[in-house]
Protein backbone atom coordinates (compact mmCIF):
# COMPACT_ATOMS: atom_id res chain seq x y z
CA UNK A 1 0.00 0.00 0.00
CA UNK A 2 1.43 3.34 -0.97
CA UNK A 3 1.21 6.42 1.25
CA UNK A 4 -1.10 8.19 -0.76
CA UNK A 5 -3.64 5.35 -0.70
CA UNK A 6 -3.00 5.20 3.58
CA UNK A 7 -3.87 8.27 3.41
CA UNK A 8 -6.91 8.00 1.41
CA UNK A 9 -7.85 5.34 3.72
CA UNK A 10 -7.57 7.33 7.02
CA UNK A 11 -9.33 10.03 5.86
CA UNK A 12 -11.80 7.87 4.58
CA UNK A 13 -12.32 6.29 8.03
CA UNK A 14 -14.85 8.49 8.87
CA UNK A 15 -17.44 8.69 6.47
CA UNK A 16 -17.36 4.70 6.72
CA UNK A 17 -18.80 5.63 10.27
CA UNK A 18 -21.12 7.82 9.35
CA UNK A 19 -22.11 5.34 6.52
CA UNK A 20 -22.60 2.52 9.39
CA UNK A 21 -25.22 4.95 11.15
CA UNK A 22 -27.03 5.62 8.05
CA UNK A 23 -28.05 2.28 7.72
CA UNK A 24 -29.30 2.13 11.60
CA UNK A 25 -27.07 0.33 13.11
CA UNK A 26 -27.10 0.46 17.02
CA UNK A 27 -24.79 3.91 18.12
CA UNK A 28 -21.94 3.92 20.02
CA UNK A 29 -22.05 7.96 21.43
CA UNK A 30 -24.13 9.30 23.83
CA UNK A 31 -28.21 9.20 22.97
CA UNK A 32 -29.04 11.96 25.79
CA UNK A 33 -27.87 15.30 25.42
CA UNK A 34 -27.68 16.50 28.81
CA UNK A 35 -26.77 20.14 28.15
CA UNK A 36 -30.02 20.86 27.73
CA UNK A 37 -31.33 19.91 31.09
CA UNK A 38 -27.86 21.69 32.31
CA UNK A 39 -29.17 24.27 35.55
CA UNK A 40 -32.99 22.66 35.48
CA UNK A 41 -34.15 20.23 37.82
CA UNK A 42 -33.50 16.17 37.18
CA UNK A 43 -34.91 13.53 38.96
CA UNK A 44 -32.64 10.50 39.00
CA UNK A 45 -33.11 7.52 40.00
CA UNK A 46 -30.79 4.71 41.14
CA UNK A 47 -30.01 0.96 41.60
CA UNK A 48 -31.54 0.15 44.76
CA UNK A 49 -34.48 2.62 44.81
CA UNK A 50 -33.44 5.70 45.52
CA UNK A 51 -34.52 8.77 44.02
CA UNK A 52 -33.10 11.96 43.53
CA UNK A 53 -33.84 15.38 42.41
CA UNK A 54 -31.39 18.34 42.15
CA UNK A 55 -30.36 20.75 39.42
CA UNK A 56 -28.00 19.39 37.27
CA UNK A 57 -24.38 21.29 37.01
CA UNK A 58 -22.51 19.17 35.32
CA UNK A 59 -21.99 15.69 33.79
CA UNK A 60 -19.60 13.68 31.79
CA UNK A 61 -19.58 10.32 29.36
CA UNK A 62 -20.06 7.87 31.83
CA UNK A 63 -22.71 9.71 32.87
CA UNK A 64 -21.69 10.91 35.99
CA UNK A 65 -23.64 13.26 37.38
CA UNK A 66 -22.43 16.80 39.68
CA UNK A 67 -26.18 17.95 41.19
CA UNK A 68 -26.73 21.17 43.29
CA UNK A 69 -29.46 21.55 45.97
CA UNK A 70 -29.59 17.47 45.94
CA UNK A 71 -32.38 15.81 47.72
CA UNK A 72 -32.45 12.42 48.34
CA UNK A 73 -36.24 11.13 49.14
CA UNK A 74 -36.19 8.17 51.63
CA UNK A 75 -36.98 4.73 50.12
CA UNK A 76 -40.52 4.17 51.14
CA UNK A 77 -41.41 0.20 49.78
CA UNK A 78 -45.26 1.49 48.99
CA UNK A 79 -43.39 3.80 46.71
CA UNK A 80 -41.43 2.67 44.22
CA UNK A 81 -41.38 4.99 41.49
CA UNK A 82 -41.18 7.90 43.99
CA UNK A 83 -44.48 10.30 43.24
CA UNK A 84 -45.32 10.06 46.45
CA UNK A 85 -42.10 10.85 47.73
CA UNK A 86 -42.64 14.24 47.13
CA UNK A 87 -44.76 14.35 50.01
CA UNK A 88 -42.61 12.01 51.74
CA UNK A 89 -39.86 12.26 54.53
CA UNK A 90 -36.71 14.17 52.10
CA UNK A 91 -33.01 15.09 53.34
CA UNK A 92 -30.95 17.65 51.67
CA UNK A 93 -27.83 16.68 50.78
CA UNK A 94 -26.41 19.59 49.03
CA UNK A 95 -24.09 19.39 46.06
CA UNK A 96 -23.23 15.53 45.22
CA UNK A 97 -21.73 13.59 42.26
CA UNK A 98 -23.95 10.44 41.34
CA UNK A 99 -22.20 8.02 39.99
CA UNK A 100 -22.85 6.96 36.12
CA UNK A 101 -23.18 3.53 36.94
CA UNK A 102 -25.42 3.38 39.69
CA UNK A 103 -28.02 5.47 37.45
CA UNK A 104 -30.83 3.83 36.12
CA UNK A 105 -33.05 6.86 34.70
CA UNK A 106 -32.78 10.07 34.21
CA UNK A 107 -36.20 12.61 33.56
CA UNK A 108 -36.19 16.36 33.35
CA UNK A 109 -38.70 17.80 36.55
CA UNK A 110 -40.06 20.55 34.21
CA UNK A 111 -42.93 19.41 32.38
CA UNK A 112 -43.78 16.46 34.48
CA UNK A 113 -47.06 15.94 36.59
CA UNK A 114 -48.44 13.29 38.25
CA UNK A 115 -52.07 11.68 37.66
CA UNK A 116 -54.16 9.30 38.74
CA UNK A 117 -55.74 7.05 36.61
CA UNK A 118 -58.34 4.58 37.52
CA UNK A 119 -58.74 0.92 36.44
CA UNK A 120 -61.47 -0.31 35.29
CA UNK A 121 -61.16 -3.99 36.38
CA UNK B 1 -33.52 -10.56 12.77
CA UNK B 2 -30.95 -9.28 15.92
CA UNK B 3 -32.61 -7.18 18.85
CA UNK B 4 -30.55 -4.03 19.34
CA UNK B 5 -31.16 -3.82 15.40
CA UNK B 6 -34.83 -4.34 16.00
CA UNK B 7 -35.00 -1.38 18.39
CA UNK B 8 -32.65 1.13 16.36
CA UNK B 9 -35.08 0.31 13.58
CA UNK B 10 -38.43 1.00 15.82
CA UNK B 11 -37.63 4.25 16.86
CA UNK B 12 -40.44 6.78 16.93
CA UNK B 13 -42.61 3.88 17.60
CA UNK B 14 -45.08 3.65 21.10
CA UNK B 15 -43.58 1.06 23.44
CA UNK B 16 -43.92 -0.06 26.87
CA UNK B 17 -40.63 -1.10 28.91
CA UNK B 18 -40.43 -3.31 32.28
CA UNK B 19 -37.62 -2.06 34.20
CA UNK B 20 -36.22 -4.88 36.99
CA UNK B 21 -37.40 -3.18 40.04
CA UNK B 22 -41.19 -3.86 38.01
CA UNK B 23 -42.14 -0.39 37.61
CA UNK B 24 -43.38 0.41 33.87
CA UNK B 25 -42.25 3.20 31.64
CA UNK B 26 -44.20 3.63 28.12
CA UNK B 27 -44.07 5.86 25.52
CA UNK B 28 -42.83 6.57 21.86
CA UNK B 29 -38.89 5.32 21.29
CA UNK B 30 -36.71 8.39 20.51
CA UNK B 31 -32.99 7.06 20.33
CA UNK B 32 -31.03 3.52 21.20
CA UNK B 33 -27.71 2.74 22.08
CA UNK B 34 -25.33 -0.13 21.78
CA UNK B 35 -26.40 -0.95 25.53
CA UNK B 36 -29.84 -0.75 24.79
CA UNK B 37 -30.13 2.49 26.61
CA UNK B 38 -33.54 4.06 25.92
CA UNK B 39 -34.33 7.94 25.46
CA UNK B 40 -38.30 7.77 25.55
CA UNK B 41 -40.40 10.76 24.98
CA UNK B 42 -43.84 11.63 26.05
CA UNK B 43 -43.63 8.82 28.89
CA UNK B 44 -45.78 8.12 31.55
CA UNK B 45 -44.54 5.45 34.22
CA UNK B 46 -46.13 3.87 37.01
CA UNK B 47 -45.31 0.70 38.89
CA UNK B 48 -46.31 -2.16 37.37
CA UNK B 49 -48.60 -3.74 40.63
CA UNK B 50 -50.61 -1.13 40.32
CA UNK B 51 -52.30 -1.71 37.18
CA UNK B 52 -53.23 -5.05 38.41
CA UNK B 53 -54.08 -4.86 42.04
CA UNK B 54 -54.94 -1.53 43.19
CA UNK B 55 -58.37 0.58 41.77
CA UNK B 56 -56.44 3.53 40.62
CA UNK B 57 -52.67 4.06 38.90
CA UNK B 58 -50.04 6.56 40.35
CA UNK B 59 -48.85 7.89 36.76
CA UNK B 60 -45.39 9.95 36.59
CA UNK B 61 -45.71 11.75 33.23
CA UNK B 62 -42.71 13.01 31.76
CA UNK B 63 -41.79 15.01 28.52
CA UNK B 64 -38.44 12.90 28.30
CA UNK B 65 -37.23 10.53 29.93
CA UNK B 66 -33.00 8.34 29.79
CA UNK B 67 -33.48 4.47 30.82
CA UNK B 68 -30.26 2.29 31.22
CA UNK B 69 -29.99 -0.92 29.44
CA UNK B 70 -28.83 -2.88 32.18
CA UNK B 71 -31.88 -2.00 34.12
CA UNK B 72 -34.53 -3.44 31.34
CA UNK B 73 -36.70 -6.51 32.18
CA UNK B 74 -38.40 -6.29 29.12
CA UNK B 75 -39.69 -3.94 26.08
CA UNK B 76 -43.04 -4.76 24.89
CA UNK B 77 -43.11 -3.50 21.15
CA UNK B 78 -45.70 -3.39 18.43
CA UNK B 79 -47.29 -6.56 17.18
CA UNK B 80 -46.11 -5.53 13.70
CA UNK B 81 -43.07 -3.73 13.85
CA UNK B 82 -40.79 -6.44 12.61
CA UNK B 83 -42.73 -6.59 9.58
CA UNK B 84 -42.15 -3.00 9.61
CA UNK B 85 -38.32 -3.48 9.98
CA UNK B 86 -37.84 -5.23 7.38
CA UNK B 87 -39.75 -3.46 4.87
CA UNK B 88 -37.28 -0.44 6.20
CA UNK B 89 -34.36 -2.14 6.11
CA UNK B 90 -34.98 -3.48 2.53
CA UNK B 91 -35.92 0.01 1.55
CA UNK B 92 -32.65 1.48 3.03
CA UNK B 93 -30.62 -1.73 1.09
CA UNK B 94 -32.10 -1.11 -2.22
CA UNK B 95 -32.39 3.10 -2.57
CA UNK B 96 -28.89 3.00 -0.77
CA UNK B 97 -26.94 0.40 -1.88
CA UNK B 98 -25.62 1.59 -5.85
CA UNK B 99 -23.89 4.32 -4.10
CA UNK B 100 -22.98 3.46 -1.17
CA UNK B 101 -21.42 0.00 -1.60
CA UNK B 102 -19.74 0.46 -4.34
CA UNK B 103 -17.74 3.49 -2.89
CA UNK B 104 -17.47 0.77 -0.04
CA UNK B 105 -15.94 -1.75 -2.39
CA UNK B 106 -13.50 0.61 -3.71
CA UNK B 107 -12.12 1.71 -1.13
CA UNK B 108 -11.76 -1.53 0.43
CA UNK B 109 -10.08 -2.64 -2.58
CA UNK B 110 -7.71 0.34 -3.23
CA UNK B 111 -6.38 -0.02 0.22
CA UNK B 112 -5.42 -3.74 0.02
CA UNK B 113 -7.79 -4.76 2.97
CA UNK B 114 -10.13 -7.07 1.36
CA UNK B 115 -11.52 -10.02 3.26
CA UNK B 116 -14.67 -7.64 4.94
CA UNK B 117 -15.50 -5.82 1.57
CA UNK B 118 -15.51 -8.70 -0.16
CA UNK B 119 -17.98 -10.37 1.66
CA UNK B 120 -20.08 -6.92 1.62
CA UNK B 121 -19.70 -6.65 -2.18
CA UNK B 122 -20.94 -10.59 -2.62
CA UNK B 123 -24.12 -9.94 -0.47
CA UNK B 124 -25.22 -6.87 -1.89
CA UNK B 125 -24.71 -8.93 -5.34
CA UNK B 126 -27.49 -10.97 -4.15
CA UNK B 127 -30.34 -7.71 -2.83
CA UNK B 128 -29.43 -5.78 -5.80
CA UNK B 129 -28.49 -6.77 -9.21
CA UNK B 130 -28.48 -3.52 -10.75
CA UNK B 131 -24.66 -2.74 -9.25
CA UNK B 132 -23.52 -6.12 -9.70
CA UNK B 133 -20.93 -5.71 -12.21
CA UNK B 134 -19.04 -2.56 -10.70
CA UNK B 135 -18.75 -4.04 -7.23
CA UNK B 136 -17.91 -7.65 -8.39
CA UNK B 137 -14.99 -5.80 -10.18
CA UNK B 138 -14.32 -3.45 -6.79
CA UNK B 139 -14.46 -6.54 -4.64
CA UNK B 140 -12.05 -8.86 -6.81
CA UNK B 141 -9.43 -6.14 -7.15
CA UNK B 142 -7.38 -7.68 -3.72
CA UNK B 143 -7.97 -11.22 -5.18
CA UNK B 144 -6.17 -10.03 -8.19
CA UNK B 145 -3.36 -8.56 -6.41
CA UNK B 146 -2.99 -11.98 -4.78
CA UNK B 147 -3.37 -13.74 -7.64
CA UNK B 148 -0.51 -11.85 -9.51
CA UNK B 149 1.89 -12.27 -6.86
CA UNK B 150 0.79 -15.88 -6.61
CA UNK B 151 1.75 -16.15 -9.99
CA UNK B 152 5.07 -14.15 -9.61
CA UNK B 153 6.08 -16.10 -7.10
CA UNK B 154 5.10 -19.90 -9.32
CA UNK B 155 7.52 -17.93 -11.74
CA UNK B 156 9.80 -17.46 -9.80
CA UNK B 157 9.74 -20.80 -8.21
CA UNK B 158 10.13 -22.25 -11.90
CA UNK B 159 13.09 -20.59 -13.05
CA UNK B 160 14.77 -22.01 -9.87
CA UNK B 161 13.35 -25.18 -10.12
CA UNK B 162 15.30 -25.30 -13.54
CA UNK B 163 18.67 -24.11 -12.42
CA UNK B 164 18.74 -25.88 -8.88
CA UNK B 165 16.35 -28.36 -9.21
CA UNK B 166 14.73 -28.14 -6.33
CA UNK B 167 11.23 -29.55 -5.23
CA UNK B 168 8.74 -28.55 -3.09
CA UNK B 169 10.05 -30.62 -0.01
CA UNK B 170 13.20 -28.98 0.78
CA UNK B 171 11.63 -25.50 0.02
CA UNK B 172 10.67 -25.09 3.90
CA UNK B 173 13.43 -24.44 6.09
CA UNK B 174 12.15 -23.62 9.79
CA UNK B 175 14.95 -21.53 11.28
CA UNK B 176 12.43 -19.54 13.43
CA UNK B 177 11.99 -16.23 11.51
CA UNK B 178 8.68 -15.24 10.18
CA UNK B 179 8.18 -14.42 6.82
CA UNK B 180 9.05 -15.11 3.20
CA UNK B 181 12.56 -14.78 2.08
CA UNK B 182 13.80 -15.61 -1.33
CA UNK B 183 17.43 -15.99 -2.19
CA UNK B 184 18.50 -15.59 -5.55
CA UNK B 185 22.00 -17.28 -6.61
CA UNK B 186 24.26 -16.97 -9.21
CA UNK B 187 23.52 -20.52 -11.59
CA UNK B 188 26.64 -21.24 -11.69
CA UNK B 189 26.70 -22.03 -7.69
CA UNK B 190 24.20 -24.20 -7.97
CA UNK B 191 24.26 -27.68 -6.44
CA UNK B 192 21.79 -29.94 -6.98
CA UNK B 193 21.75 -31.02 -2.96
CA UNK B 194 21.73 -27.07 -1.75
CA UNK B 195 18.71 -27.12 0.26
CA UNK B 196 16.10 -24.29 -0.06
CA UNK B 197 16.47 -21.33 -2.19
CA UNK B 198 12.77 -20.13 -1.71
CA UNK B 199 12.08 -20.23 1.73
CA UNK B 200 8.23 -19.92 3.17
CA UNK B 201 8.17 -20.32 6.64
Amino acid sequence: MSETTKAQHQQQQPSQQQQRKKFEGPKRDAIVDLSKYKDSKVRVKLMGGKIVTGILKGYDQLMNLVLDETIDYLKNPDDEIGTASLKNKSRSLGLTVVRGPLLVSLSPIDGSEVIYMQNND
Amino acid sequence: MLPLYLLTNAKGQQMRVELKNGEVIEGKLTNVDNWMNLTLSNVSEYKGSDAFASPQTEVMKSTEIYVRGTFIKYINLPDDIIDIVKQQINMNNSSNSNRKYIGSGNRYGSSGSGGRSGGYNRRDNYNNNSSGRRNYNAGNRRSYQQNQQQHQNQHQQQHQQQYHNNNNENRTNPNGMGGYVQIQQLPSNTNPQLPSQNVEF
